[in-house]
């Protein structure tokens, strides 16, 4: 945190998924290095830039406590979680939640247990940190041995950060299940599943052998709601905790000893402030000469 | 410590509507440009050409060897028979580096290699460096919706494998030398398949993403309401471009907060951009000052936003967005 930049604004604090930015007296915020995740949410926020990033993994996140009793807001993704429970409610069988996070990421697996999921399981570890794609997929791959493997594999196309999923190709490899990413609709059929991907240039409709492995996009369904009745019912229910131990894995497969790609820097981008253009013109008339006017623009500007 | 050598590129390019795709020019220019600063051979691998034409443009665009696949399998499992045929391609010149356009092809194909190989895989990288101290290779890229720029690692493991944002690179140009492309086979050994296309539509006209959209027309409050978005999403269909926001029609409930533009939305970098009934705070204006031109519709001439804009129009824009909707349907009749 920049104090002599920060303005108060507050922002921090209301974006933060794990309410760690605090506002003080001073009407600064702060930052506890000790309780951030690391997430960087908050950092496109600041409006003053004063919010730096440094690299080093964060234990200390794993050990605290539960978190603010206001529950955190990094949800799983509602859409992946739809589409394992339409397929079940429709063939039957059970839908298990993986979800990889600090132990605050409890409460979101609770949420999909509401939702109507079965089992739920957090893989918390804190040196799972740091892994990249081989690593996080040997997480999954042995606590998908752990459960007795399954049919098909969801997951979200892409993670918090808005970045391709793509750990879940190494488990599909591994594991000897077809993978497809992007996935649009997706259908049961007779010992396969008949899905939709745009790619190359086409939208292609395939059918894949199970098991398989797929990740799918936000618009693929509408999730269900939530109802009262339903955390009422899952009140009793456990959400296990599966940490390094548990999985079998040695602290040298996993975490940034595991990784063939390793993060060395973040730095902040030096953002422009509010570019002002001199020089535009103003075009006054009827509504229909406007438009004629813009048309002319779009065509010199090769739009149309 | 000597630094590691760079000896083989290869770029994984992809048939566009004409000719290779616009991605696929970016990422040849990429690849040229590592080319010269590592003195490395450049092959460029293009797995399905339906069209038959981008294998050309493809040759006469710049990199050393053109590989293209003649078997029939691939059109019915393009995912799986593409990749094998890569696998024998990397083996068979031991490539050092393996690059994908950042599509939705670059990216499964990507993954799939990755993993196959057992190597180190980075997502939209903007660019390639080596390790001063050790020669390994770095990847630059954009964490955190843009905002950051991150630096990571790769391993010693071979090839390296990542794929490169798009509009980062400008598109390469053909010239009029080609160089040869040589065809290449499944391989024997290749596995079942367990991918099989059934059909192959055209797409639906998606819309683009607001990251990705040369064309973005924006609403705000002056926008009045879901009527008013539907209009300004009929005109960005016309010009193939996204509908974005300000705060309030987020706030109003018509509009998504996905869609929402500025410091605390998306930051959007479009060819043009229609900003309509707009006031022009600077925490709408900051995720949008970068667009090459601005276009303004506002009835009140004290408006803020009118000082951004490369072209402003003053007047409501309920009267002039059907205008300007009916106007360009005409010209594209006559096209």
């Amino acid at each position: 945190m920049d104090v002599a930049t920060c303005v108060g604004c507050g922002v921090c604090v209301k974006v933060c998924p794990f309410n760690v930015p605090l506002v003080t007296k001073k009407e600064t915020a702060e930052i506890s290095q000790k309780r951030c995740q690391g997430c960087g949410v908050c950092v496109p926020y600041c409006k003053t830039n004063s919010i730096y990033m440094h690299y080093s993994l964060n234990t200390e996140a794993y050990s605290s406590d539960k978190g603010d009793p206001r529950g955190l807001r990094y949800p799983l993704d509602k859409n992946a979680i739809e589409a394992g429970l339409a397929l079940r409610d429709m063939l039957g069988g059970k839908v298990w939640i993986l979800a990889e996070g600090p132990p605050q990421f409890e409460e979101s697996v609770r949420e999909a247990l509401v939702m109507g999921a079965d089992e739920g399981i957090l893989l918390c570890d804190s040196k799972f940190l740091g892994s990249d794609h081989v690593a996080s997929s040997l997480i999954l791959e042995q606590a998908f041995k752990k459960i007795g493997g399954c049919d098909l594999l969801i997951a979200p196309q892409r993670n918090g950060h808005g970045e391709p999923l793509s750990s879940v190709a190494w488990v599909a490899e591994r594991l000897g299940m077809s993978y497809i990413p992007f996935v649009k609709s997706l259908k049961s059929a007779e010992e396969t599943v008949l899905v939709q991907q745009n790619w190359g240039g086409k939208l292609l409709e395939m059918s894949v052998s199970l098991p398989a492995a797929l990740t799918v996009e936000r618009g693929i369904n509408e999730p269900r709601g939530l109802s009262l009745m339903a955390s009422a019912r899952v009140m009793g229910k456990t959400v296990s905790h599966w940490s390094s131990e548990e999985l079998n894995l040695d602290s040298s497969q996993i975490g940034e000893a595991g990784s063939h790609v390793r993060l060395k820097s973040i730095q902040a981008l030096p953002r422009s402030k509010g570019k002002k253009r001199k020089g535009g013109d103003m075009l006054k008339g009827s509504p229909e000469v406007l438009a004629q006017a813009l048309v002319e623009r779009l065509k010199e500007w090769r739009v149309l | 410590m000597s630094s590691r050598e760079i000896k083989n590129i290869i770029l994984v390019v992809e048939e566009g509507a004409e000719g290779l795709a616009d991605i696929s020019r970016q990422l040849v220019t990429a690849g040229l440009k590592y080319k010269t600063e590592w003195g490395s051979h450049l092959s460029a691998f293009l797995p399905v050409d339906m069209n038959g034409s981008a294998a050309t443009t493809l040759a006469k665009s710049g990199p050393d060897v053109v590989y293209q696949t003649d078997d029939t399998l691939i059109k019915k499992h393009p995912h799986e028979a593409s990749v094998a045929c890569l696998i024998q391609l990397i083996n068979k010149l031991k490539a050092d580096v393996v690059l994908f356009g950042a599509s939705e092809l670059g990216t499964d194909m990507a993954a799939r290699a990755a993993a196959r190989l057992e190597t180190g895989l980075l997502q939209k990288i903007i660019d390639l460096e080596l390790d001063p101290e050790d020669g390994n290779l770095v990847g630059v890229f954009m964490g955190f919706q843009d905002q950051l720029i991150c630096k990571a690692k790769f391993g010693v493991s071979k090839p390296v494998i990542a794929t490169v944002k798009p509009k980062v690179f400008t598109p390469a140009t053909e010239t009029n030398d080609s160089v040869g492309v040589e065809k290449i086979g499944l391989p024997q050994d290749s596995q079942e398949f367990r991918i099989t296309i059934t059909q192959s539509l055209e797409p639906v006209a998606d819309m683009p993403d607001l990251e990705s959209a040369e064309v973005i027309i924006a609403g705000g409050q002056g926008v009045g309401g879901e009527d008013g978005f539907a209009m300004l999403e009929e005109l960005a269909r016309l010009l193939g471009g996204a509908v974005g926001c300000t705060l309030p029609p987020v706030e109003q409930g018509w509009m998504d907060r996905d869609l929402m533009i500025g410091s605390t939305g998306k930051t959007v970098r479009p060819k043009v951009y229609i900003g309509c009934g707009i006031h022009g705070d600077v925490y709408h204006t900051s995720g949008m000052d970068e667009s090459e031109r601005i276009v303004v519709i506002n009835d009140n001439d004290k408006t803020p936003f009118f000082d951004f804009a490369t072209c402003g129009l003053l007047g409501d824009l309920h009267e002039v967005i059907p205008h300007l909707i009916e106007k360009i349907r005409n010209e594209m009749r006559n096209l």
